[in-house]
């Protein structure tokens, strides 16, 4: 039974609808012979109990109590016998195995269901045989199969062991959404909570192996500089050293820094140490002259140029560099580097015996530590092993393998286990952080002051060059501009254009919550009020003349985007926020929108606030509006809508990373800003009931904040900031 | 090595750490009490609150020594199973995500909740506004104050 359980999960892979990424068989207990497992992702076992694998990586956003109770609806589990466990580490999955980009939900929600219904399917069948009837007489209800004639029940639990015996069905019926039990139900709690609430849950930081040592690593603060000479007398003083020596960098894709590692017998000795070590370092020309100033003012300049790439085109040709002349209207405006700043700092425990890797950690993508990580070394992905964490928070940073592929370099020259941690300073001064950009807007407005002609130009090194290995390669440049308006303008404008640049940057970029909608959606729903102001149209309104009576249709893409939804959540948002009403002088009400293609959302954020003559903003309200299609569990949705609106206003208020000297300035909370509780009003959360496609919400509803309050600022006190954070124009909260 | 007696969650042990190193390092790696979280190490974001003699403390910006005749509580110490009503009303309300500062808010607000049985918004906004969430639960910590806040009272 055990081979051909195994045999039969190869086949039911080989369908490719299970989950299409899954492309090889995980390393779970097939042989264990009280279980059945009729797909890689679901185990039911005699004692009752339904383990359900969840191989997306749980950051705070709830996979592991989302994907299971897509499973459990289907497949008809009583709720309190599922268990979600993180789904063991397969070597061979490659770049595949990642977690990112608001589209846990999207992607596994079909692969989940029918995961569940085949296996429904298959525990009715074996009891209808056990009745003699057909199975069109019984159904399936909290773990047990009903049948309808007689009420006699037997549980799963009876049925695994003839259910193993069986064909999986190729193409399994699954519920009508009327009949969902748990999905969409209020109620539910993230599955860990009690572990989280009582101390007991472990992250990478709380983990350790036996014979484990602690590393901290001193970095060169600048960009491509090296180790001169190091001084070890500098720390002979300091008790539980084990070792020193020097990091070599890791090359493209990984972006790890030249430095001076720090092994000792406790993390305390490590870290004083690390304080200590006297490291001197060569820079390459120029480079520890670089500053925040420098690169945005090379931005500015190379807009003035020739585009290095047109990313979207309509209508007549749009000059590269219209002229300001009356007719066009123009507006510059720029956005800061940012830190992604998850709470717990970047660590990772690596061992290296007999020839291979074994981790221990937090990762959103373990496959690319398999795979580029692995190379450093002359190995493969076959010569790793990763035990997969929880993470205190993600948000991109760990898309990147720079952390792992450190602790891998310092266990494989140690040759003992060893736990590399980012001490806060570390985290923030070594972030791969959220690109720096500047733009041009400019548009021309028709006689019936709509955008006749738009053009959005940016300047910005792609996430690519650093995390992709494609440093001047210009292809990625499209990366940059596919999200969003700027990848396909949501609103009727006739004739427009999309350019891109690249400004090569002097810090190691990454992919941070909301991506390039962070920026260009930000820009473009400012702009639009711009115009809204110019036109004397209200904001709404203009929105919505620009969106209404426009049919669905693919965009460039190949996502299907619904003008109709997306004036939809506008017209929801400036009802709740009471647009129309009569506001007193120095009150102002804002408004923004986005669709999310990658995570096929629409969300609007308005605010009502009042600014005072020192700039301190006071949000006297804020309301979302989102359309997300089906919600699995309402509450974890709103939770993270709650986030994503918390990330945006410390982006908008606060937040930036700056360089002087090369280096970055900011090291920890006190420098480098985010909201905290006395900063966050209320949001009132609106979703719109909808049963189309469930798209991601960690990612959509963070870039109609930061327009959104914009908009609202300007409309407040008249006065338009095209540059973030607002604390630079004197700004508080 | 020094020796330093230290009374943690009610039990009374001796532990041998250098006189400089941290609280937050001695209970997380002498102790193995990992439910106090590292966040920062200077004292910026709260996630390694415990309390001193029922006040929270950055356990970070403290060494053993001057813990010493003085009670620490950790998060693991509030109830094995989350009984506590700060618990009870975290889970209600459910309010982690990440759930990594949760210990750090959770220490924090029970400390609140014996200065002030039933906090305004504007006290729970001082109190808590020394410490960072990234995944932003703050609406939700505060909520739950309040529910705490309601549980204690019944």
């Amino acid at each position: 039974m055990q081979r051909r359980a195994f045999i039969q999960l190869s086949s039911f892979l080989s369908g490719g609808w299970v989950v299409a990424q899954l492309v090889s068989l995980p390393a779970f207990a097939a042989d264990d012979p009280v279980c059945f497992q009729p797909s890689p992702l679901i185990k039911l076992c005699s004692d009752g109990k339904i383990i359900v694998y969840v191989y997306k990586q749980e950051m705070g956003q709830g996979v592991q109590t989302s994907l299971p109770l897509i499973v459990a609806e289907e497949l008809e589990a009583d709720p309190k016998q599922v268990i979600a466990e993180a789904l063991p580490y397969s070597p061979s999955s490659g770049f595949n195995y990642s977690t990112g980009g608001s589209t846990s939900i999207l992607r596994e929600f079909m692969p989940l269901r029918k995961a569940g219904a085949a296996a429904r399917e298959m525990l009715i069948k074996v009891a209808a045989n056990e009745w003699g009837i057909s199975v069109d007489n019984c159904r399936a209800q909290k773990s047990r199969v009903i049948n309808t004639t007689t009420n006699q029940s037997i549980a799963f639990k009876d049925l695994i062991a003839k259910a193993s015996a069986l064909p999986i069905p190729k193409e399994p019926v699954l519920k009508n959404y009327k009949d969902f039990t748990l999905i969409g139900k209020p109620g539910v709690k993230k599955n860990n909570i009690r572990d989280i609430v009582t101390g007991k849950l472990k992250y990478g930081l709380d983990y350790r192996v036996p014979n484990m040592l602690y590393a901290v690593i001193v970095r060169c603060p600048v960009m491509g500089g090296k180790v001169a000479s190091w001084d070890k007398q500098s720390v002979a003083t300091i008790d539980g050293i084990v070792e020193l020596f020097e990091m070599k960098e890791m090359g493209d894709q990984l972006e790890t820094r030249s430095g001076v590692a720090i092994v000792a017998n406790t993390r305390w000795a490590a870290l004083r140490a690390q304080k200590s070590l006297q490291v001197q370092w060569t820079y390459p020309a120029g480079a520890n002259e670089k500053s925040s100033a420098s690169y945005f003012a090379e931005q500015a300049a190379r807009l003035q140029k020739t585009p290095d790439m047109i990313y979207n085109e309509k209508g007549a040709a749009v000059n590269d560099m219209p002229q300001p002349d009356g007719e066009w209207i123009t507006a510059s405006y720029q956005i800061p580097f940012v830190a992604h700043a998850a709470m717990e700092p970047l660590n990772c425990i690596a061992d290296f015996s007999n020839g291979k890797f074994t981790l221990w950690g937090g990762f959103q993508n373990p496959g690319k530590t398999a795979s580029v990580a692995t190379k450093f070394f002359g190995l493969t992905s076959k010569d790793i092993f990763i035990n997969l964490m929880p993470l205190g928070g993600g948000f991109g940073r760990r898309l990147s393998a720079d952390y792992s592929a450190e602790a891998m370099q310092v266990a494989y020259q140690i040759k003992r286990p060893v736990q590399l941690m980012f001490t806060r300073e570390d985290d923030m001064k070594f972030d791969n952080y959220r690109p720096a950009s500047s733009h041009i807007l400019s548009a021309k407005l028709g006689a019936d002051k709509k955008p006749a002609d738009w053009l959005h130009k940016i300047a910005i090194a792609p996430v690519a060059d650093y995390l992709l290995g494609m440093k001047g390669n210009n292809n990625w440049l499209a990366m940059e501009a596919e999200g969003g308006s700027m990848g396909d303008m949501y609103y009727a404008i006739p004739s427009l254009r999309s350019a891109v640049s690249r400004t090569p940057s002097p810090l190691v970029e990454g992919w941070w919550r909301a991506v390039n909608f962070s920026y260009n959606n930000v820009v473009i729903e400012c702009f639009i009020d711009e115009l809204a102001k110019k036109a004397g149209v209200d904001p709404v309104e203009y929105r919505l003349s620009l969106l209404k009576n426009m049919p669905a249709r693919k965009i460039k893409d190949g996502t299907l985007f619904d003008p109709a939804r997306l004036a939809a959540v506008v017209e929801l948002a400036a009802e709740k926020i009471e647009w129309n009403k009569k506001r007193a002088a120095g009150k102002g009400v804002g408004i923004a929108c986005c669709f999310y293609n990658h995570a096929k959302a629409y969300t609007a954020h308005a605010f009502e606030v009042s600014v005072s003559k020192t700039k301190k903003i006071k949000i006297l309200r804020a309301v979302v509006a989102t359309d997300v299609g089906l919600v699995i569990d309402p509450d974890g949705f709103a939770n993270q809508v709650e986030g994503g609106f918390v990330w945006g206003l410390s982006a908008v208020l606060k937040s930036e990373i700056t360089l002087a000297n090369g280096a970055v300035q900011q090291s920890s909370f006190f420098d480098f800003l985010v909201a905290r509780m006395p900063d966050v009003p209320a949001l009132e959360i609106h979703v719109i009931p909808s049963n189309a496609e469930p798209g991601g919400a960690g990612e959509t509803s963070v870039p109609s904040v930061i327009p959104g309050l914009m908009n609202a600022i300007a409309a407040a006190t008249g006065v338009r900031v095209r540059e973030l954070p607002l604390k630079n124009k004197g700004y508080s909260i | 090595m020094p020796e330093y007696q230290l009374t943690i969650n009610g039990k009374s042990q001796s532990i041998e750490a250098p006189a400089d190193m941290p609280l937050l390092w001695v209970l997380r790696d002498v102790l193995d009490l990992t439910g106090t979280k590292y966040g920062c190490g200077v004292g910026s974001c709260g996630s390694c609150t415990v309390l001193l003699n029922g006040k929270p403390i950055r356990s970070c910006q403290y060494t053993a020594s001057a813990c010493v005749g003085k009670t620490v509580s950790t998060i693991e110490g509030l109830s094995e199973e989350g009984t506590h009503v700060v618990q009870q009303a975290w889970m209600e309300i459910n309010v982690p995500q990440c759930g990594y500062c949760q210990a750090g808010q959770i220490m924090t607000s029970v400390a609140l909740l014996q200065t002030f049985p039933q906090p305004t918004d504007e006290q729970i906004d001082e109190a808590m506004q020394g410490l960072v969430c990234r995944c932003g639960t703050y609406a939700r910590i505060k909520k739950a104050i309040h529910k705490a806040a309601e549980l204690g009272n019944k």
